[in-house]
This record gives structure tokens, sequence and C-alpha cells, in this order.
């Protein structure tokens, strides 16, 4: 079980534009193992997705560039590949889970045809073998009639229906490792859990790895077992779940933590904020990236990045005021409002 | 709720119908009738946040768009003040325009791009020639931006130069510029990251204190509407199917939808482990007539009188209202 499936250490993943070099993802590592889920969550523009397009390979030409790092998948090299090579990896052996449902689907072609062309790709199978496939696979993920969904255009189709087909066709060639990045935003409440339920079904029955990007902690704490927080690029804690639950250490994670109102929490109190807003992705890398918003921040801070640290077994977090002998206590400085 | 009581609601909703045309492709054919909005009755009082949540669809943005008219209501009434709004006319409609604003959902494009931010924040102010000197002008534009947490050094600059969450505050600023009573906020925080929702939130709660507002705050997220609300308004297809205070919505759900709709969020923590409530299929379509309940075809309770009557809004005893046959 504990078999490592995907190591990633020290992703550097630069957008060259016209205004500068925005570093997108600036020193990621992280490991996954055979069966896991791992949680990546963060605010816009900390990097989530680019880090997981850069595991597939798939950043606009020219002005996106993988600059350092190394991604091993069962010990082979990604960012090694030749073109052809990515062509047949992605989608086998890795397949992703965008974010809108209603656009990863093509509109022109029925559902049927998209799928079938899928499978077809990946597997030496007929045409008429792979549309069985593709009836089993939108019955494996609940879809009524499939044979009669077959013959349907995306649009015909809710958001939530849209997002099973893309499960479906993702889970097609059993894949050993699945992305879902944000996969359940686009959707309402009551159709985010049925497709939450469905994809820890699928992962729990095919032991697949799952690498799920998301900025709604309560999906995190329902799917994953471990969890990476980013922030402007870099990872500032990973942990397992529970660990990360009742022991967080960096004061980002506290305030990302604190400012999520709660059913539980008495109603017109005054929620703990994180001041200020994240940097400019153009400027960072010289020093701690949260000490502008930090109200922990000292000179060190200002002066170095701090590294990503194994404090305890499992629980790596990148903070200079972590590292030593005396830890910081969770709100042990106030947050002013606003 | 017994303060409501002795309190007269500023705002009375009666029985509120928005129904939309939709035109058949067949040539000749009558047109269907999408019910975004059935039968809806609200009260707002003075100095509450009324919170209204809901799926996708199920018509709460309407109910926001319909009140400042910016949808014509098929039927039904808003009253303000004693006044149905939707006879006003001449200057006591202006006046009432005045007095009700609205904050919108997207903070992107509900600013014009090509006006600077003191543009934006004073033309209210021109329109209804509230202050017409332009050094006094001025001066109110940087009052209010100095309320919402911005300053003198962002006054000159366009929408594109500000993140999502000042872009919210000067929307905020441009409702607040005519003093109004009540400001209806349609999804303020739901394009924004949870850092800056928390700073959104704050500063519309302190607001409220400050300037005694009346919200009508519509959202799809539970927590948020938890956090902001007095009262909280159920909807479910066009129909408000609960409404109550907002800590009972936690404590005691009633309506099925309510149950299950608070069963799908999301655990808190880790370690919660969630029992869920899950409604078979999905939403019925708002097209063609409505028979029975809304809730009929998937809720788990469902009975014969459910599939023939529409269940009326009806009070449990204690404030807590409910449109559901098994509490009647």
């Amino acid at each position: 079980m504990s078999e490592t499936l995907l190591r990633v250490s020290g992703l550097k993943t630069y957008f060259y534009t016209a205004s500068g070099v925005s570093k997108a993802v600036d020193g990621v590592s992280f490991e996954l193992n055979r069966g896991e889920v791992l949680g990546i969550v963060g605010e816009s523009g900390s990097g989530k997705s680019v880090t997981s397009n850069s595991l597939i390979r798939l950043l606009p030409p020219r002005t996106g560039r993988i600059v350092d790092g190394e991604i091993l998948f069962e010990g082979r090299n990604i960012l090694t590949m030749s073109h052809k090579e990515l062509l047949e990896f992605r989608g086998k052996e890795i397949a992703t889970i965008f974010q809108d449902p209603m656009t990863s689907l093509d509109p022109v072609f029925k559902i049927g045809k998209q799928m079938v062309e899928m499978i077809c790709a990946h597997q030496k199978v007929s045409k008429k073998e792979a549309r069985e496939m593709a009836i089993h696979a939108l019955k494996r993920v609940g879809i009524p009639e499939p044979e009669k969904r077959m013959e349907a255009y995306p649009y015909e189709l809710s958001g939530g229906m849209c997002q099973r087909v893309i499960i479906a066709m993702a889970v097609c060639c059993k894949p050993k490792f699945i992305i879902a990045d944000e996969p359940t935003t686009a959707l309402d409440v009551t159709v985010q859990a049925q497709v939450l339920d469905l994809l820890k079904d699928l992962q729990k029955e095919m032991n697949t790895s799952i690498l799920l990007i998301t900025h709604n902690l309560g999906v995190v704490w329902e799917m994953c077992d471990k969890v990476m927080v980013m922030y402007a690029g870099n990872t500032v804690e990973s942990a397992d779940t529970k660990t990360l639950y009742s022991n967080p250490l960096h004061p980002y994670t506290w305030g990302l933590l604190d400012s999520i109102p709660r059913l539980s929490d008495e109603t017109k109190g005054e929620l703990r904020t994180i001041p200020g807003t994240p940097p400019d992705l153009r400027l960072t890398g010289k020093c701690c990236n949260f000490y502008n918003r930090c109200p922990y921040v000292t000179d060190k801070c200002c002066e170095s990045v701090p590294p990503l640290v194994e404090v305890e077994p499992g629980h790596f977090v990148a903070c200079h005021r972590q590292n030593g002998e005396e830890r910081l206590v969770r709100g042990e400085v106030t947050h002013d409002a606003e | 709720m017994t303060q409501n009581e002795t309190r007269e609601p500023i705002m009375k909703i009666r029985h509120l119908t928005k129904e939309f045309k939709i035109k058949s492709k067949k040539l000749g054919a009558k047109p269907q009738i999408l019910h975004a909005l059935s039968d809806v009755s609200l009260d707002v009082y003075e100095g509450e946040t009324l919170g209204i949540i809901g799926e996708s669809g199920c018509g709460k943005s309407t109910l926001g768009r319909t009140i400042i008219q910016l949808h014509k209501a098929t039927s039904g009434s808003v009253e303000y003040q004693g006044k149905d709004l939707f006879t006003l006319a001449g200057p006591e409609r202006q006046a009432m325009k005045r007095d009700i604003q609205m904050v919108f959902q997207d903070p992107y494009s509900s600013l014009d791009p090509r006006n600077t931010c003191e543009t934006i924040i004073a033309e209210p102010l021109k329109i209804h020639q509230i202050i017409t000197d332009k050094k006094e002008r001025q001066d109110r534009v940087l009052q209010l931006m100095r309320e919402v947490g911005l300053d003198i050094q962002h006054m000159n600059r366009y929408p594109h130069e500000f993140s999502g969450g000042q872009r919210q505050r000067i929307n905020v600023a441009r409702a607040l510029s005519l003093n109004p009573k009540i400001i209806i906020c349609d999804e303020p925080v739901s394009a924004l990251d949870v850092s800056i929702q928390a700073q959104v939130l704050n500063l519309f709660n302190r607001l409220q204190r400050e300037h005694n507002l009346t919200y009508i705050f519509i959202s799809h997220d539970l927590g948020v509407i938890k956090h902001v609300s007095d009262r909280i308004a159920i909807m479910y297809l066009g129909r408000v199917v609960e409404l109550c205070e907002a800590s009972q919505i936690y404590t005691n759900p009633l309506h099925p939808y309510t149950q299950a709709l608070l069963s799908a969020i999301p655990p808190e923590s880790p370690f919660e482990k969630k029992e869920r409530i899950v409604l078979k299929g999905e939403i019925p379509s708002p097209i063609g007539d409505q028979v029975g309940c809304p809730l009929a075809g998937r809720c788990p309770h469902c009975t014969e009188r459910c599939t023939k009557e529409i269940p009326e809004l009806k009070d449990t005893g204690d404030g807590h209202q409910v449109a559901c046959f098994l509490y009647h």
C-alpha cells in the first residue's frame, strides 16, 4: 500500500510574460503513495492548478516553462518524455478532471462519440467494444439510461451530469492516478456531495491515487488522507489531514482555517481575517512570501526564504519561527479586523 | 422573533410571482412558461439581515432583481414603508430607488471598466442630484471610500487595477453613497477567496451596525448565510420552503429539503462523520405547470397528498415557518 507512485521534487514552473517572469510554482515537493488522496488547498493564484498541469506538462507553449525540478511517476521522469510518449501517457496512466464540466466536453460532438474516441486512442479495442466500455462506465457513475445518454450532446445534460460523464471518461482506462482540479467548484452543494461520494467509491474500488485540488477545506476533510497548503507558489505546510486540522503550524494555515464562516459558530460574530492581499508573483522568492500579511513577522522573515522542514514525522512546514525550539502558539496575536 | 412581532416590517413582499415566457421553436406554438418565482411572501424588518439560500435555479437572484424592478413582476406586490413599489411614479419612485440599493455578484463585470473609482462612486450622487458641487462630491466619495477600507490613492484608478475584494468594496461604497435603508446583496462574496471573503463579510457586518442597514443577503453558501443573517429563508424551485431564525436552521431544520441541504455540506473537520440524506434525481424543470409539492419526486417522506397539493408556508408555533405537509 505504501508504495510511492508519484514523487515531485523542487518543481519550478515560471511564466515568461511581457511584464516579467511570474513564479507561479516556485519549488514544490511532495510524494503520493498508491491509493492515497492528496489535497492541495490555497487561494486563487497560489499555484495549485499550475502544479497539477505541470504534472502532465499541460502548459501554454512559449510562455509557460518548467525550469527546474523532477517529476517521477513510477520511476519514470515525466519531464524528459518525448511528445509521443506523453500523448500515450496522458489519459491512460494519469487522467484529469477539470473544474468546469460544461467546457471540458466538446459541444459539437455527442457524448458517446467523445468517449469512444478517447478509449480507442488509449486501448487496442474495436469501436464496438469501446462503445460497450463507455456504456458500462456511464452506468458505473450513476447515469440513468446510459445507452440513450450516449446520443446526447453536452448541452442537453446538467452540470452534475456532465461532471459524471467526465469522471466516467477519466476512469474508463483505469488510470493509476487521477488529477481532480476543483471537480466540484462549479456544482451546487447537493450535487457536489453526490460527485464526491462517487469519486470516493471509485477510488476505493480501483485503488487509484487522487490529487484533489480545491479551495474548499470541507471537501479536503471529507476526501483526503494528506493535505498540502500552498501560498504564492510555495508549499507552506503539508501533513496528514487530521494533523493539519488539529495541529496546524503555519500562520497562513491558521488564517485560512479561521476565516471560514462555520455553521456551528455564533451568527454575526467577527471573522478572523488575513489582512492584505497575496503578493505579486513576479516579485516573490527573496524572502518569506507571507511576511507582509503575517502577524508574527520578524527581521529574519524579510531576509531569507524559509525552507520546508519536517518538524514532526510527516508534518512539513515552511516558517522561520516554527522550525526552532520556541514555537509560536496559534491565536497568540489576534488579527486586526479587516 | 418576539422582538419582530412588535416591530413593523420595513418591506412586505406579498405573493410575488415571476414568470418568464419561453418562445417555442415551432411556428405558432404557444410559448412555454418558466415559473422563476411562485407566490413568495416575506417580511423584512428594519435593521435585520434576511438570508436567502438555495441552489442554482431556485429563483433567489430573480427575487432580488424583481424587488428592485430589474425584472417586472408577473403578479404580487412589494410594499416598502407602506407604499406599493410597483405603482410608484415620479419623485416617490426616485426616493424609493435611493433607499433600496443592490450589490451584485460579480465584482469584475459590475463596474464600468472605463470609469475611475471616483467616477463610479460619484455617479449615483450626480444622477440623484444629492451633491451638485464638484468639490463637495469629491469629499463625500473619499469619505465613502475610507468607510469601506479604500484610500485616497485608489481614487483615480480604474477597476482593472483593483483585486476582486477591493472591487467589491467599490461596489459597496457605490451602494452606500445614497444612504440607503435596504441593500440587496446578490452573492456578494461568492467570487472571492476565503481570506478576502472574510474581510468583506466583516465589512458588511460593521456597516450594518454603523448605519442601521437592512440587508437581503442572497447566497448559496450556508456557512456565509448563517454567519451574516438574523433570519434565513430557504428556497427551492421558486418557492420559500422554510423560514426561521438563523440559529434554528442548524439545530432544528424541519423541511426535508433543508435537512438534505445541510447534510450535503462537507464536514467542518476530518473527525466529523456525516450522515447523508440523499435526494433522488435532479431538480425538476421549472417550465410548465406545477402540481403538488415541488420536492415531491425527490422527497423520502413523499405521500399521495404531496403529489396533488402545494403545501403553504405555515407557522409551526414559534415563528418557524415551513411549507411541508409533515408539519401541518
